[in-house]
């Protein structure tokens, strides 16, 4: 009777070590699922585009953007020529609502020269991006 | 016909039981093998509840329970004059993510090729800038599109192509 008391314990154990696991860990991946779906959507919902930059004289320029989808969008960095951006001066990480302008101010990492093009890269902080080719 | 059996059972699973000695005297009370077996029982699942509970402390955290987290590109470039791709990666995900291997063209670049912007580690909303030297995995040819895969330590990865200019 000790005997089969002892494999009970086992058992019972083992049970609930095995079940407690396996619904910790489906748990996580159907949060994970979740999280991943809801991100995708929120960036499949974002729509967003550059509608004028202005140059400010030496480095400085100020970027208008149109948010024309359906969520609020921040944008949070800007690249020129794929070099970041490191000095803002305004509209950084602030929301522009949907069918809604708004702007971002920043000091460009390579010299601005007239007659030049450029390639403007600004990202949401939903990691969408939207790239511009900009003729000065 | 219904007391009877209610008397049956009163007296086979009644609470005490004698232990009758080899003259027939009652030599100490006890308890029925019924009762005991429960006793047991409820012991037995009490201490696999307490074991449980003290190396799930130990052993709750290992393997499978840790999901991936979410990287995403900003921009990339490709310099075919120092052979160099830079990368500004975001964890757009939940918690940090640890950079651990960079493959170009499924070749995978040495750790003393790599550098990043801060430790390699990318918090949450956060953006690493990624150098990897390809000298001695791949020669960067302008107009050529390359294929770059970063791996974390989690499992989480991405994979982008870059062009060199």
């Amino acid at each position: 009777m000790v005997a089969s008391l002892i494999l009970l314990l086992i058992v019972t154990t083992l049970g609930t070590f095995l079940y407690s696991y396996t619904l910790t860990s489906t748990g996580l991946q159907q949060d994970y699922l979740r999280s991943q779906v809801e991100l995708e959507s929120e960036r499949a919902g974002e729509r967003f585009r550059i509608v004028s930059v202005l140059w400010l004289g030496g480095d400085r320029l100020n970027v208008t953007i149109l948010n024309y989808g359906l969520i609020d969008i921040a944008i949070v960095d800007v690249y020129i020529d794929g070099v970041r951006v490191s000095t803002y001066y305004g509209g950084r990480g602030e929301e522009i609502y949907t069918s809604e302008l708004g702007w971002i101010c920043f000091d460009s990492p390579i010299p601005i020269e007239a007659d030049s093009t450029y390639e403007i890269t600004i990202v949401s902080e939903r990691g969408v991006t939207h790239v511009y080719l900009w003729e000065n | 016909m219904v007391l009877k059996s209610i008397i049956y059972i009163k007296s086979r699973y009644t609470l005490i039981a004698r232990w009758i000695d080899m003259l027939g005297r009652y030599e100490r009370s006890g308890i029925s093998t019924f009762v005991a077996v429960l006793l047991l029982m409820v012991l037995a699942v009490s201490a696999g509840a307490v074991i449980y509970a003290y190396t799930m402390g130990y052993l709750g955290g290992l393997g499978g329970t840790r999901t991936p987290g979410t990287l995403s590109l900003d921009t990339a470039i490709a310099n075919v004059t120092s052979n160099e791709i830079v990368a500004y990666v975001r964890n757009i995900g939940k918690g940090s993510l640890d950079i651990d291997k960079i493959y170009v063209e499924d070749k995978l670049v040495p750790d003393n090729k790599i550098s990043f912007s801060g430790d390699g580690i990318i918090e949450e909303g956060e953006v690493e800038t990624i150098t990897i030297n390809c000298t001695g995995t791949v020669t960067l040819t302008s107009g050529i599109t390359y294929e770059v895969k970063i791996v974390c330590t989690d499992g989480t990865h991405l994979t982008f192509s870059v062009k060199g200019s």
